[in-house]
C-alpha cells in the first residue's frame, strides 16, 4: 500500500469512527443549554471538529427524536435557537454512555489481548 | 451582504416547505455569528471575496439542504446487488438474440449477393431496435426495483428464504450451458457460410473479384470443415454433459493445435494462384498474386506467435481447471 493510500484509508477510517461519536459528544454537551454557534465552538476547543453542514440537520435529527428540545430567544439583540438535553435525553445519554464505557473496556480489552496474545495463549495453553 | 441573502434563497428552493423559514433562519445566524467573530479578529468589515470564500467552505446550496433532507434512494443497497445482475441477465436476453440475427443476416446476406439478388441486410434497423429494446427493458427493470424498494414484498423476499433451497455447489470445471450454446450457434454460423461460399473452387468470388486458388485449397477446405464439426460436437457434448473431462480437454487443445497448423500452413502455401478483376490486366493480376503471398509469408512467424498465445492461454486456463476440480469436499461425501 503506497503511502498516500494508506495516508486516505486512515483518514476515511477515523471519520467512520468520529461519526460514530458524534450524537454523544453533542447530547453531552447539550447538558447545559447552547445555541448551533457556540455548540460547534465548544465542541471544537474539545477537540470535536464538527462542520455545519453535519451539526444542524444533526440537531434536527435529535429534536425530532425528542432527545433534544429547543426554542427561539433573543441573545445579545438576536434572535437565536438554544437547544438543550430533553428528560428524555438524559436518559438515553446516560445509557449511551454505559454502552460506550463498555465498548471502550472491550475495545481495550481485544486490543490489548492482541498485542500479548501468543503470550497469553501460551499460558492458557499451560 | 447580498451575496448570503442570495445563499440563503437558493438554499431555501431545495428545502421542505414546513421547514424551510425555520432552518434558513438559523442557518442565516450561524453565518451572521461567524463572520462577526472573522470581523472583531481582523478589525474591520469582511469583504465580498472574504464571505464568498467562507460561503464556498459551507458548500454548494444543495449540499447543504441534503444535510437536513430525509435519506432517499430509488433503489436501496439491500436489492441493489439483485437489481444490478437482473440487468445483466436482461442486456445478455436483449444482446444475444440480436447478435444472432446479426450474424444469420450477414450469412444470408453473403448467400443472396452470391446469386445477384438485390436486397441488403436491415443492420441499421436491427441496431436501432436493439437500441430502443434495450433501453426500454432497463426502465422497465428500474422501475419495477424501485416500486419494489418502496413496497413491504421488499423485507419479505429479502428474510423468506430457506438455506435448503440455495443452489448446489458448482464444481470448478462446470461448463456454463449457456456459453455451449452460443458456441453451437456460432459453429452453425460458420458452418453454413464455409459450405455456401467456400466449396466451389472453380466460383470463388467475391464481389467482382475472382480468385484461382491452388489444388491444397481443397485440403485446407476439408480440414476446416471438419475441424468446425468436430469443434460442434464437443460443444453439443458440453451442453449435454456440463462438465470438463480430461478427455474432452484433451480433445479440445488438440482441435486447437490442428486448427492453428493449417491456419499457420495458409501462410505460407501460396494457395493463390491468380486473380482477376473487370478492369484486371495480366501483368497486374501477377503482380497483386506475387504481393499477396510474399506478405503472408511475411506474417507467417505472426501467425505462429499468435497461435502459440491462444494455446497457451487456454493451455493455462485448463490447467488451472483441472488443479481447482480435484477431490469432492468432505461434506459433499457425507451426503
Amino acid at each position: 500500500m503506497s503511502p498516500e493510500t494508506q495516508s486516505s484509508t486512515l483518514e476515511n477510517l477515523k471519520l467512520e469512527l468520529r461519526r460514530g461519536c458524534l450524537v454523544l459528544a453533542v447530547l453531552g454537551a447539550l447538558r447545559s443549554e447552547r445555541y448551533g454557534y457556540t455548540l460547534r465552538k465548544d465542541l471544537a476547543d474539545q477537540g470535536m471538529v464538527i462542520d455545519e453542514g453535519t451539526l444542524y440537520p444533526l440537531l434536527r435529527r435529535l429534536e425530532s427524536q425528542n432527545l433534544l428540545s429547543s426554542e427561539w430567544r433573543e441573545h445579545e439583540k438576536r434572535n437565536k435557537r438554544f437547544y438543550r438535553l430533553s428528560p428524555e435525553g438524559k436518559q438515553i445519554l446516560k445509557q449511551l454512555l454505559a454502552e460506550w464505557d463498555s465498548l471502550d473496556a472491550s475495545l481495550r480489552a481485544v486490543t490489548t489481548e492482541h498485542a500479548h496474545g501468543p503470550h497469553r495463549t501460551l499460558s492458557a495453553g499451560r | 451582504m447580498d451575496l448570503i441573502e442570495r445563499y440563503l434563497q437558493a438554499v431555501k428552493f431545495w428545502l421542505p416547505k414546513n421547514q424551510q423559514d425555520d432552518i434558513t433562519a438559523e442557518l442565516s445566524e450561524d453565518l451572521r455569528a461567524q463572520i462577526e467573530e472573522r470581523e472583531s479578529k481582523l478589525g474591520r468589515k469582511l469583504n465580498e471575496m472574504e464571505v464568498e470564500s467562507l460561503l464556498r467552505q459551507r458548500g454548494s446550496p444543495i449540499m447543504v439542504a441534503n444535510g437536513y433532507l430525509p435519506q432517499r434512494q430509488l433503489i436501496g443497497p439491500l436489492l441493489f446487488p439483485i437489481y444490478t445482475f437482473v440487468l445483466k441477465v436482461v442486456t445478455l436476453c436483449i444482446l444475444i438474440p440480436a447478435v444472432v440475427g446479426w450474424i444469420a443476416a450477414i450469412v444470408s446476406f453473403t448467400l443472396r449477393n452470391a446469386t445477384n439478388a438485390a436486397w441488403s441486410p436491415p443492420f441499421a434497423a436491427i441496431a436501432g431496435h436493439l437500441w430502443t429494446g434495450w433501453f426500454s427493458a432497463l426502465g422497465v427493470v428500474t422501475l419495477v426495483f424501485a416500486i419494489l424498494e418502496r413496497s413491504p414484498a421488499k423485507t419479505q423476499i429479502l428474510e423468506t428464504w430457506n438455506p435448503r433451497k440455495l443452489p448446489p455447489l458448482r464444481p470448478a470445471n462446470a461448463i456454463p450451458r449457456s456459453g455451449s450454446a452460443i458456441e453451437i450457434a456460432v459453429y452453425l454460423c460458420v458452418l453454413t457460410w464455409w459450405i455456401g461460399n467456400m466449396a466451389s473452387l472453380a466460383n470463388l468470388r467475391v464481389g467482382n473479384v475472382h480468385f484461382v486458388l491452388a489444388p491444397g485449397w481443397t485440403l485446407f477446405y476439408w480440414s476446416i470443415l471438419l475441424i468446425t464439426l468436430a469443434g460442434a460436437a464437443i460443444s453439443l457434448a458440453n451442453l449435454l454433459r456440463p462438465w470438463w473431462t480430461a478427455p474432452r480437454i484433451a480433445a479440445r487443445l488438440g482441435l486447437d493445435v490442428v486448427g492453428s497448423v493449417f491456419f499457420c500452413w495458409l501462410f505460407k502455401a501460396n494457395l493463390l494462384v491468380g486473380i482477376w478483376w473487370p478492369s484486371a490486366t495480366p501483368d497486374k493480376a501477377a503482380f497483386v498474386v506475387a504481393q499477396v503471398n510474399v506478405w503472408l509469408a511475411r506474417s507467417f512467424p505472426y501467425a505462429i506467435l499468435i497461435c502459440l498465445i491462444i494455446a497457451g492461454i487456454n493451455a493455462w486456463r485448463f490447467v488451472r481447471i483441472l488443479r481447482k476440480s480435484g477431490p469432492p469436499p468432505l461434506h459433499a461425501a457425507v451426503v
